[in-house]
């Protein structure tokens, strides 16, 4: 929406005032950052410094051994890490697009398209999650 | 001493590109950039333009680009520049007009959108005035010292790619009127800037508030108000609203 100033200025001018939006993006943008760090942790720890002491490469019985231990809890962090790390990636990206147009479809369309992009990797990574937390002995 | 000043000459209405001229001018300690703009002016070429007023940092009409920051020109000695030589260039992020002259149109329009102005529904007081309380006056004081010169919004990179963001001058506004005791249009104004092209566009870069002339602390008034409107959002308006010292000082 555009709202023309006129009275303290030469020529008439275009001013955009947005609809009221933008906060919660804000707020999940800060938790999805402390999340970040947390879930982070935790999954660092499992599959980096947990197995510091083991000999050889790292295998995939090694990545899937707290899911064997700690199933639900360790899927749960996993997802919740899955989810902060697209949530705040992507609506970084959506930031940087909207400092860079002003163009309001393009905007929308970009929108809609990280969407998109974050659901389908949202989906994959559950089902993948799923599979290992299903097949955990 | 004699210093090079370099300036863009460049009239919108027929070139498409500036061309950059040097001056020779002599200063003493004393000698500010606006006093030495003013002598190229008067002395070597009367083409020259550019703004100002006060000639004491109170108007904010000689913002410009000196040196690669943003200042004030009658504040700034050519001296503490360091430099024989002197670049001034017109505040980035404006349309140009003519050589070191800009378009506020723009500028003063987001301004006007704020409510620039004091908004209450409460009677005039018998004495006349709306007094506050000492208390009441500090919460403002910073971002009343504002004198709308730009310098903040002009350094701010946000404004320069996005030319719908109000600004930290426009947002340090808003902030002023929050903030003031005497004023019950808060949630309006924090409806007009908790959007796409107010607060949540700044991402606290803080060219603004170092390139501020009069100390304003716009970084810190933009992020105010984004908490004063995730608090009313999460329903917890009651935090955000201000609480101010009944007794006046």
């Amino acid at each position: 929406m555009q709202r023309e100033v006129t009275s303290v200025t030469s020529r008439a001018q275009q001013v955009r005032v947005a609809p009221r939006a933008g906060t919660w993006l804000w707020i999940w943008q800060r938790l999805t950052a402390y999340g970040l760090l947390l879930f982070l942790a935790v999954h660092l720890y499992f599959t980096y410094f947990a197995q510091l002491g083991t000999p050889g490469a790292l295998t995939f019985a090694q990545v899937q051994r707290p899911f064997n231990v700690y199933t639900l809890a360790y899927a749960l962090n996993e997802w919740l890490l899955l989810f902060c790390a697209l949530f705040h990636g992507l609506n970084g990206l959506r930031n940087i697009i909207f400092d860079w147009t002003t163009h309001q479809g393009l905007r929308r369309a970009m929108t809609v398209l990280l969407l998109l992009v974050g659901l389908g990797f949202a989906v994959y990574g559950g089902w993948v999650l799923w599979t290992l937390a299903s097949t955990a002995a | 001493m004699n210093v090079r000043i370099r300036v863009p000459r460049f009239n919108a209405e027929t070139d498409a590109t500036p061309k950059f001229q040097e001056y020779t001018v002599t200063v003493t300690p004393q000698t500010t950039v606006l006093d030495a703009l003013n002598s190229i002016r008067s002395e070597q070429d009367g083409t020259l333009a550019f703004r100002r007023s006060c000639r004491s940092g109170m108007c904010g009409s000689c913002g410009m680009l000196i040196n690669g920051r943003n200042r004030l020109a009658c504040n700034t000695r050519v001296v503490d520049l360091n430099n024989h030589e002197v670049s001034v260039n017109p505040l980035p992020g404006f349309p140009v007009i003519r050589d070191l002259v800009v378009d506020w149109d723009p500028f003063f329009a987001k301004d006007a959108v704020m409510l620039p102005y004091l908004v209450t529904d409460q009677p005039v007081p018998a004495e006349g005035e709306r007094l506050q309380s000492r208390y009441d006056y500090e919460r403002i004081d910073n971002a009343a010292r504002c004198i709308q010169c730009g310098c903040c919004s002009s350094a701010c990179p946000v404004q320069w790619s996005n030319g719908d963001y109000y600004g930290p001058a426009a947002l340090t506004r808003a902030y002023r009127f929050v903030e003031d005791s005497r004023d019950t249009a808060v949630r309006a104004r924090l409806d007009i800037v908790g959007t796409e092209t107010g607060v949540w566009r700044c991402h606290t870069i803080f060219n603004c508030t170092s390139d501020c002339p009069k100390g304003v602390l716009n970084t810190e008034n933009i992020q105010a108000l984004k908490r004063k409107i995730m608090l009313t959002r999460l329903g917890l308006g009651s935090i955000a609203v201000k609480v101010h010292a009944p007794e006046l000082a």
